[in-house]
């Protein structure tokens, strides 16, 4: 006879996971006495040797030189070129320099099959790190729909306003647009980028990548 | 409305449905010698994730403990302190709401509770039932302590799919902040083996986990008092009526998990906002 309160059932076994899919840790990090030592190490952070690996083709100051005097379309198409090559480099440098947190990145993606918004995250972040190593900036969204970016300090949008260059119609956005483009179109994230803020207007420069895939 | 939504919600809704909580950069430059001696970082609690709340944790376990015997005034303040140092942020959410904060996050994952690892010894094979979302779960390795049993990465439907299977066996999502108001998963917790809850319903610690947006309410002339619901109450907040032979819900207990609702055959079992309710509305 059951007397007072049912009971609860403490017996409960949760889901079992996928044992194909289960990532686990390297046997030298578990932690057992008998693995005492350094263990697998990793590097989860971008690494600074990045700029280094692509200042050649961070000369903003020679685009700078070559502006001026250009039409509103010329002055596009140079910017856009610029981000075009410089992400080019960033990629080329970053794929040397692969830190674990990328590998899972795609590991990830893999597994899933769904390669936005992080795949193409990573390039966007590290070509900001490496372009503007200075300036603030943060993820604001980033799920399997949509991912926004903003840009609250601009080294680039300072340098043309310091060489007396009209910014009103924010001509640079180019050059971002064509960067994130160009590394959705290389890792074959379908993706749609929309500058969707600008600087000074809206005290950020904001970028919204849209998946073009039905999720 | 909860504090937590005062502060981190988006045009008046919840906190954790808001696609803001749980963005984050996966980068950052890694710090030189200098900077870690000055231990840089703007949120201390992001930079270091739970670690850093550990220790809040244990002041406030500490002040409850020692002062609440003490000198309750002395108690009181502390509590206060403490809590407005502690940046992390949990509060109970019923599968539905969970269910759509796998929408709003990227990547999501399963992995094993540290709870039960520790308080009943439960293999890491069958103790799949927290999830860690966000950018953060790609660095997952730094914290072999945390991750002892791995990750598995789930798509949106795969996610909501894992929480309906743990709230078929009556466990309580629980939404975190990982450094407020990133939010970086979700405890599927159960009485007596979360600390969280323990924290809260047995040595009264505020901020360990927040009540949710919802309460019980049960039909009273649908109710056949066949006690099913109870039996998925972590918070001995439903009981039998002796006048009415039907089962009520204590408003203040209740954590509006919505668990109850379940295997309720007579279907009696709703959720209405706890702000409709005046006696409980500021009770979080």
């Amino acid at each position: 006879m059951v007397m007072g309160k049912p009971e609860k059932p403490w017996n409960n076994i949760a889901p079992k996971p996928d044992t194909d899919r289960l990532l686990t840790l390297d046997p030298r990090n578990l932690g057992m006495i008998e693995n005492v030592g350094v263990g697998a190490e990793y590097d989860f952070d971008a690494d600074r040797a990045l700029i280094d690996g692509v200042t050649d083709k961070n000369d903003f100051q020679s685009l700078i030189k070559e502006l001026t005097g250009k039409d509103d379309k010329a002055t596009r198409k140079l910017f856009s070129n610029f981000g075009k090559e410089l992400m080019a480099k960033v990629a080329e440098v970053g794929e040397k320099n692969k830190d674990r947190a990328w590998e899972m990145v795609e590991i990830c993606a893999k597994q899933t099959g769904l390669s936005f918004p992080h795949l193409l995250q990573v390039y966007v972040e590290l070509f900001t790190l490496c372009s503007r190593p200075v300036d603030k900036w943060s993820i604001v969204e980033s799920h399997i729909r949509k991912m926004r970016i903003q840009q609250y300090t601009c080294s680039y949008l300072k340098a043309q306003e310091d060489a007396g260059l009209s910014t009103e119609k924010l001509p640079c956005q180019a050059l971002c647009i064509s960067a994130f483009e160009h590394a959705a179109k290389e890792n074959k994230v379908p993706a749609k980028v929309e500058l969707t803020k600008q600087i000074p207007k809206d005290q950020a420069c904001e970028f919204t990548f849209t998946a073009r895939y039905e999720v | 409305m909860c504090e937590g939504c005062e502060m981190y919600g988006k045009d008046g809704g919840y906190w954790y449905l808001n696609p803001e909580n749980f963005a984050r950069r996966i980068y950052k430059w890694r710090k030189t010698a200098a900077d870690a001696k000055t231990g840089a970082g703007e949120n201390p609690a992001a930079e270091a994730g739970d670690a850093s709340m550990i220790g809040e944790m244990g002041s406030m376990a500490a002040a409850n403990i020692d002062m609440k015997v003490l000198d309750p005034e002395q108690y009181t303040r502390r509590v206060a302190e403490e809590g407005k140092k502690f940046r992390g942020l949990a509060q109970v959410i019923m599968l539905e709401e969970a269910q759509e904060m796998m929408e709003l996050c990227w990547p999501i994952t399963a992995m094993t509770c540290a709870c039960r690892r520790q308080t009943k010894g439960v293999k890491d094979e069958e103790n799949f039932s927290c999830m860690g979302m966000g950018p953060g779960m790609y660095k997952w390795e730094r914290w072999p302590q945390i991750y002892h049993g791995g990750v598995q990465f789930l798509t949106p439907d795969e996610a909501k799919s894992f929480l309906a299977k743990l709230n078929k066996i009556g466990l309580v999502h629980i939404a975190e902040t990982h450094g407020a108001p990133y939010t970086g998963g979700i405890c599927n917790c159960e009485m007596p083996l979360c600390s969280q809850l323990r924290a809260r319903l047995e040595h009264d610690v505020p901020f360990s986990v927040n009540k949710g947006h919802y309460l019980a309410e049960i039909d009273p002339e649908a109710c056949t008092g066949c006690l099913q619901c109870m039996t998925r109450c972590h918070f001995d907040a439903l009981h039998l009526h002796s006048g009415t032979r039907t089962v009520a819900v204590d408003a203040f207990k209740c954590f509006g998990c919505g668990n109850c609702r379940t295997p309720c055959p007579a279907d009696c079992i709703s959720m209405v906002e706890r702000v409709e309710v005046p006696a409980v509305k500021d009770m979080w």
